[in-house]
């Protein structure tokens, strides 16, 4: 336990002498800023204006505006989490094997578990200050500047960090085999086809289209990131909220996917423990 | 396989693919021995290191390290290490380095306060204690991946190629380093291709090729062992065959040239007799000098000017 808390310290120091703490810092906080000041402008238009007579008809009031405007803005940030979380780690094991850093820790007395364990819980606490200051800076402002509270959002906010463990979990696994290079493009590679396979499912479900419905469900058993933050986003929204039409259509994700998401990462974080164990170094 | 030496391997083999790094390498090294391995490149050396410290999985074949079967992570508490590639965390400075990689030890805050600026003390590196390690040269680095394998105080130290980016005031030091592990009783596992470092420092080599043994010896051996004898007297103006029939009591290969004589003894005891009897045959003699073989020559004796695998 020792030597994990030793590599989970090692972990937090190269992010912040790396500067890679300060550029979460900073990445997070011009983010909020540009939706507070969005959502300001937003707001005095409809405070001179109110809302158009003609969206008013079509069910589109106040309430589901500003739901639009908070799961936009979430969305927004779950691209930036997802991004984080395949590009941050994918060159701590990968990096650490291919220049062979490694070496000097894995011949030490501790198990090579334990250092994959200490880098890992290292990400998790970093990914989820992050995704916390997203999210609840998205929510605050969002309250502070319409009053708007939106409904689920603790929620919103585990969904979006299991979607970072899950690519976390992943970008380990592909750490202990992959180059740097291959490992990112790995990340990348299985967010675009979650990402594609969610759309062809919410698709799927507008056109009543059976075979669609399944190549999503298949997609998501394979990478369930995508609908994991689908899931959050349809407890999330609120109204006629018209991002959940896009990115669910008629459907509504199955909650399973959440406990199904959360045994995905929890395999992979073992297979990459495993993998780390069985490999020459 | 018995608990009486620090490192034994018996038959042990690794495969990459298609390719054999180690073919089935026999080795016992004795407590407090520095020894040495040798052998052309790609001859199985650093394979069979990683091999013995865990970082590699032999395909077949056994192996101890201080009476443990390699890998487990409790006999790696009483190892050292230094790689062949010297890549840390460049980002930490060299105390911070050192420090780490004692918690990785398990030492504790007051042992790590004592040890860190001792061993950054002994490598010369004091003043550079908080120069962070990527500003650090090829030779500071090794010195402090030669501080960081001393941290724990170890019952052996694998020491691959410790002496290759060093100047020689860093062989010295590192040739010292080698001379107290071996008074305190360390057991000193040596590579290096710097044959002439090796010859001063180890008690025994093994000669390794296609990642098999093909020789050991002990250094004390080679001193003691046949000699070649160059011996430089006035003219030869003596009968020159009953000279060659009283030479041959001392030594054989014997060979006469003008104001010269070669033969090769088989050891140097007989040395003061073959003066005393050159003088008692009437020649003046001039210098009479033994040559030992070198590392070297013996290395290319051995192993031959081919490659290894």
């Amino acid at each position: 336990m020792k030597s994990v808390v030793v590599m989970f310290k090692l972990t937090l120091r190269e992010a912040a002498r790396r500067k890679v703490l300060w550029g979460l810092l900073i990445l997070s906080v011009l983010f909020l800023v540009l939706y507070a000041l969005g959502l300001s402008f937003i707001q005095d238009e409809i405070a001179r204006f109110g809302v158009r007579p003609s969206a008013s008809r079509n069910g589109f009031d106040l309430k589901t505006g500003y739901s639009f405007l908070a799961t936009f803005a979430l969305y927004a940030a779950n691209f930036l989490i997802v991004l984080l979380a395949v590009l941050i780690p994918m060159d701590t094991l990968a990096g650490e094997i291919g220049s062979g850093t490694i070496q000097s820790l894995a011949v030490k007395p501790l198990r090579r578990s334990q250092i994959v364990l200490g880098k890992w819980l290292g990400f998790v606490l970093l990914l989820g200050a992050c995704t916390l200051l997203l999210v609840g800076g998205t929510v605050a402002i969002t309250a502070a500047i319409t009053g708007y509270v939106l409904p689920n959002a603790a929620l919103g906010w585990g969904a979006m960090m299991l979607e970072a463990l899950v690519f976390l979990s992943v970008s380990f696994l592909g750490g202990t085999r992959l180059s740097t290079l291959a490992n990112g493009v790995l990340g990348f590679g299985l967010f675009i086809v979650a990402f594609i396979g969610g759309f062809i499912g919410a698709f799927g479900t507008l056109i009543g289209s059976n075979a669609a419905i399944k190549i999503g469900d298949i997609v998501s058993l394979v990478m369930p990131s995508e609908m994991v933050w689908r899931a959050a986003l349809s407890e999330m929204a609120e109204g006629i909220n018209p991002l959940r039409y896009m990115l669910l259509g008629q459907g509504t994700p199955d909650a399973t996917i959440l406990i199904y998401a959360v045994i995905y990462a929890a395999v992979i974080l073992l297979l990459a423990l495993v993998s780390f164990q069985r490999r020459d170094l | 396989m018995s608990a009486t030496y620090t490192v034994e391997t018996s038959h042990l083999r690794k495969e990459y693919s298609r390719k054999v790094a180690v073919a089935d390498l026999d080795l016992q090294v004795g407590q407090g021995e520095v020894f040495g391995f040798l052998g052309p490149n790609g001859a199985g050396k650093t394979t069979s290191i990683k091999m013995l410290l865990g970082l590699a999985k032999p395909t077949s074949g056994e192996a101890q390290l201080l009476g443990q079967p390699i890998g487990d992570p409790q006999s790696r508490s009483r190892v050292g290490f230094l790689p062949e590639h010297f890549r840390f965390h460049d980002w930490l400075n060299g105390s911070e380095f050192l420090d780490l990689h004692a918690q990785l030890y398990g030492l504790d805050e007051t042992d790590r306060k004592e040890r860190v600026p001792a061993l950054l003390k002994r490598v010369g590196l004091e003043e550079h204690a908080t120069k962070k390690l990527r500003g650090y040269s090829k030779g500071m680095l090794q010195r402090v991946g030669l501080a960081q394998a001393l941290l724990n105080q170890p019952a052996v130290v694998f020491l691959d190629e410790p002496t290759s980016g060093l100047d020689p005031i860093g062989r010295i030091l590192v040739r010292d380093i080698i001379r107290e592990l071996r008074d305190e009783g360390t057991t000193v596992f040596l590579n290096s291709h710097l044959l002439s470092e090796v010859e001063i420092t180890c008690d025994r080599v093994v000669f390794i090729k296609h990642g098999t043994v093909v020789k050991s010896i002990a250094l004390k051996e080679i001193e003691q062992g046949a000699t070649q004898v160059e011996i430089r007297v006035g003219a030869l103006s003596a009968d020159r065959a009953e000279l060659e029939r009283g030479l041959a009591q001392f030594g054989t290969e014997v060979r006469l040239d003008t104001d010269r004589i070669h033969l090769m003894m088989p050891n140097q005891t007989a040395l003061p007799e073959l003066a005393r009897w050159l003088i008692g045959q009437g020649l003046d003699l001039y210098a009479l000098t033994p040559h030992h073989a070198s590392l070297e020559e013996m290395f290319l004796q051995i192993v031959g000017t081919g490659g290894g695998l």
